[in-house]
């Protein structure tokens, strides 16, 4: 199957020209530990050198994409850092080669390479991290949502009741599209401020070339509280709605993945164990949860 | 003889469109209302996020014909050709009346079905791809009811010891499928090679061309880098026009040929309309017998 590797290589070559230029230099360090034919190798390398960078604007288009969905955290690493570049890094970052060299998601090796931003540039952003949890959520969410071959059947086929005693032993596991985070109060306000910015540069994008252009303001500090929110289906997008704290703690034991309901229900605090039942009965009949085994 | 060809349907010359191409480009129902001669079905590309558009349920409803152009599956990949995208596909393809469906096979995405990540690669060429390919195809035919037709994709790199023809002949022979050829992406390998237009074709098997795509392409120059564009713009580059002429005349079971064109001004692309429905009539012409 080298061929699959080789085309994984064709891609990373394609967006990365600096691993283009490692690859010309050295092949055989630049592709140490792939499972490719010395022909295969050497096919590579005969290919015109120039090709390769015959679309410029081939990073722009998807880091347009990426954008999308990680439209918040993107524009306060950018209004952070002042620069493009910092973004456009991301296809010569080690998450974009892994991610294609492996079959991995974009979304996610996008979401891993902001964090790594954050961290070593140490943005001084209080909500950042939160911001881009959500939106890493978020796309979470998306995908798995769109995976579910079949999710309005499957919901439907999942939902039978708990039932008492012998329900504990059922194992439970969030439907397609759900999830649960734990975030800083403010964090939805920041989301709508940096949304609020880039609709009024979106009126007019040539301000991006003026001194006087507006700039990012306004974002709220951290609240120092939090908020739960939970990540579920509307139509075929996903939205946000708050939780409650114990709520969120029955839902976050199976953030994981699933689990026999009697264990979930040992992580909560403060809630009887009769009302934790009644909770994920709830739970499982709007389809948040959902029961993957029958006992 | 008979062959697996002769139930599907001879569609003449159609044209290309995509989600919302025909409200932002050449209206396909508008150009049918004008100009009835030239457009004689209509080759919808989709995909499973944007699906179909009111213009193509609109020309499906009128009962004209359709073709679906898939734009989102690496054929090349079996792990690509899931319950998801085949029930889908197929659903969208039912719900218009589709002859066939077809599509470039190639690479659309890397990794997990994804949108936005703004690749058409070409399939290495190699045995153990046409192989992988040829499988799925065979798959997704059987598991759809659908007559599947590859067709060769644009580049401006190609990795592999083989042909393009080659490999699609290869693709073609294992798993018994018909062949899209695209005049104009072929034309673009052969400059990349630096090989005559025609170069390859007498060894490939043109009595499996079902289609043909016809579309304008641009010469470009990087650093002295020359290489063709797949740019749809109007005007076919003359390598591409020695491809169709050539195929035209040898494919006993072509059934459509696509200008793919949407995008452009609808008079600019009056004249290869012309052309091609007078190579490829709708219904066949009978032979004038000299007297």
């Amino acid at each position: 199957m080298s061929h699959r590797t080789l085309e994984r290589v064709f891609v990373r070559m394609l967006f990365d020209p600096a691993f283009v230029d490692a690859v010309y230099a050295d092949a055989a360090d630049a592709l140490a530990g792939l499972d490719l034919t010395p022909a295969e190798v050497a096919n590579i390398v005969e290919t015109d050198r120039r090709a390769w960078g015959h679309d410029p604007l081939r990073r722009l288009r998807t880091l347009r994409t990426l954008f999308d969905e990680f439209k918040a955290s993107s524009t306060m690493v950018m209004a952070a850092t002042r620069s493009m570049t910092a973004l456009d890094a991301f296809f010569s970052g080690r998450e974009f080669h892994a991610a294609v060299q492996h079959r991995g998601s974009l979304a996610g090796a996008f979401a891993a390479f902001l964090e790594r931003i954050r961290v070593e540039r140490a943005i001084d952003e209080p909500l950042l991290c939160d911001v881009l949890r959500l939106e890493a959520m978020m796309a979470r969410c998306r995908r798995a949502l769109e995976a579910a071959a079949m999710p309005a059947e499957g919901v439907a086929a999942r939902t039978a009741a708990i039932g008492a005693g012998a329900g504990l032993n059922r194992t439970v596991a969030f439907a397609a599209g759900h999830a649960v985070g734990r975030f800083d109060a403010n964090v939805v306000e920041a989301v709508n401020a940096v949304e609020k910015y880039l609709f009024e540069v979106g009126l007019m994008p040539a301000v991006a070339l003026c001194d006087d252009a507006p700039r990012l303001g306004g974002m709220p500090g951290a609240a120092g509280v939090p908020a739960y929110l939970l990540a579920l289906p509307s139509g075929s997008a996903v939205s946000l709605m708050p939780v409650d704290e114990d709520y969120f703690q029955l839902l976050d034991a199976f953030s994981g993945g699933a689990r026999r309901l009697g264990d979930a229900f040992r992580g909560v605090k403060g809630v009887s164990r009769e009302d934790l039942l009644t909770m994920a009965e709830s739970l499982v009949e709007g389809g948040v949860l959902e029961i993957v085994s029958p006992r | 003889m008979s062959t697996r060809f002769d139930r599907l349907p001879r569609l003449g010359v159609g044209l290309s469109g995509e989600f919302g191409s025909s409200a932002k480009g050449i209206n396909v129902l508008e150009l049918r209302a004008k100009r009835p001669d030239l457009v004689h079905f209509f080759e919808f590309g989709a995909d499973l996020d944007r699906g179909l558009d009111e213009h193509v349920r609109m020309w499906a409803a009128e009962g004209l014909p359709t073709t679906y152009h898939f734009l989102d599956i690496n054929l090349a990949e079996s792990e690509d050709v899931d319950e998801r995208w085949l029930s889908r596909t197929s659903a969208r393809a039912r719900e218009i009346s589709a002859a066939w469906l077809c599509g470039d096979a190639g690479l659309w995405h890397f990794g997990a079905r994804e949108r936005g990540h703004q690749v058409l690669l070409p399939p290495v060429l190699c045995l153990d791809s046409a192989v992988e390919t040829a499988e799925n195809i065979v798959r997704i035919e059987e598991l759809t009811g659908f007559a599947v037709l590859p067709e060769n994709p644009p580049s401006v790199v190609y990795l592999g010891p083989l042909h393009i023809l080659d490999y699609f002949a290869e693709v073609s022979n294992r798993s018994g499928c018909g062949l899209l050829l695209d005049c104009a992406h072929l034309a673009i390998f052969q400059h990349l090679r630096g090989l005559q237009p025609l170069a390859g074709l007498d060894g490939f098997p043109l009595d499996r061309v079902v289609e043909m795509h016809v579309a304008g392409g641009t010469v470009k120059e990087l650093d002295g880098f020359s290489y063709v564009d797949d740019s749809h713009s109007p005007e076919p580059i003359p390598a591409t026009w020695e491809i169709f002429e050539y195929v035209v005349e040898r494919a006993p079971n072509l059934k459509a040929i696509v200008y793919e064109c949407e995008y452009n001004d609808r008079a600019r692309c009056i004249p290869t309309f012309e052309r091609l429905n007078a190579a490829f009539p709708a219904t066949p012409q009978p032979a004038v017998i000299a007297t």
